[in-house]
């Protein structure tokens, strides 16, 4: 499967995608943790939506969340063989 | 420059000239001078172009920093930094819509800032504006394609971590309930109903926590916060009191926001 490169993905003023949406959900979970009994469920919400926003609106932040996404990788386990003789296409 | 202010982390991109920090201007209360050539009728087109980010931007900010009632103080606030906007958009660095966006944004944030000194709108706002400026200075260049997606997914998370303690400092800071004086925005705008005993106390141990936090940054990096977050003092005011520019004044405020992070995770 072909590898696109994270930093050559679409525009970053398209909005963004449910893997990118996805995916920066789960790491703002993440570093949200850290602070969960520690500031109000409110305060979490808050800086919840904002890092959300953030990471998705700002041209910086969005061009960093889409390099860092896991690139796909075939994981089906088929192997493919060219059958012998013929030229594969 | 302290040893421990120079030390390059995950966060920063090491290719930043980091001894010029006067070359790259942060964040625009450091570009009110820049005027491009543009003719009225350009300028006019652009603010037109502009003008319904003014509404969708004002609700935005009164909801993030607890205000909500009365908009058109931001909304005219707004409009000024449209104006502004206008006549500073360069169109090789963004879209008309970034730059606004970002320009507006600032402009309500710092607003609020102002007209809520020592309420807690004016907290959330600094908190606001803490987290989009680590954000500043960790994106200050596009991403290296040539590097694995785990090295930007590190960084990534590092940005958000320190974003995050960024937006927990401000929310951490003191402040007043009293929305009943002073003029302007304070007096048109509801804040939040009252926090309850239980978030009291949680704030009052995490005030603590960060205070032990505090203490294990670097000298500089701990007055930046402190006097900003804490004293609500101008982030300008503090670097030209500290000798650095105010870009410079940044990064130190990103270095300390990872920092903290860091610490807080491990003394979870």
């Amino acid at each position: 499967m072909a590898r696109e490169d994270g930093a050559q993905r679409a525009d970053v003023t398209q909005p963004a995608d449910d893997a990118e949406r996805a995916f920066a959900e789960l790491e703002v979970d993440r570093a949200l943790e850290v602070y969960r009994g520690r500031l109000s469920a409110a305060d979490i919400e808050m800086m919840r939506a904002r890092l959300l926003e953030g990471l998705t609106d700002d041209p910086g932040t969005r061009a960093l969340l889409r390099a860092s996404l896991p690139r796909e990788v075939d994981q089906s386990g088929d192997v493919y063989y060219s059958p012998i003789g013929k030229k594969p296409g | 420059m302290s040893d421990a202010d120079a030390t390059t982390d995950s966060l920063l991109d090491p290719t930043t000239e980091v001894d010029s920090p006067d070359s790259e201007p942060f964040y625009f209360e450091d570009e009110a001078t820049q005027v491009a050539e543009r003719s009225d009728a350009d300028v006019r087109a652009l603010v037109q172009e502009g003008l319904p980010l003014v509404s969708l931007l004002a609700k935005l900010v009164a909801r993030e920093v607890g205000v909500t009632t009365d908009l058109s103080d931001l909304q005219g606030v707004g409009r000024l930094a449209l104006l502004e906007a206008a006549r500073t958009f360069d169109p090789t660095r963004a879209s008309f819509a970034t730059h606004a966006r970002k320009r507006l944004r600032w402009a309500m944030l710092d607003s609020v800032r102002r007209e809520t000194h020592g309420r807690r709108p004016s907290a959330r706002a600094r908190a606001i504006a803490g987290a989009d400026r680590v954000a500043k200075v960790a994106t200050a260049h596009p991403p290296d394609p040539t590097l694995p997606e785990a090295s930007h997914a590190r960084r990534l998370r590092a940005l958000i971590a320190a974003q995050a303690a960024a937006l927990a400092v401000g929310l951490a800071a003191p402040f007043s309930e009293d929305t009943t004086s002073g003029e302007g925005i304070t007096t048109k705008l509801t804040s939040f109903v009252d926090p309850s005993p239980e978030d009291l106390t949680l704030r009052s141990r995490f005030s603590a926590e960060l205070g032990h936090a505090l203490a294990t940054l670097p000298p500089r990096q701990r007055e930046l916060v402190e006097r900003h977050y804490f004293g609500e003092e101008p982030f300008e005011d503090i670097a030209g009191s500290l000798g650095i520019s105010k870009s410079w004044a940044s990064r130190l405020h990103a270095q300390a926001m990872e920092a903290l992070a860091k610490t807080l995770r491990e003394h979870r």
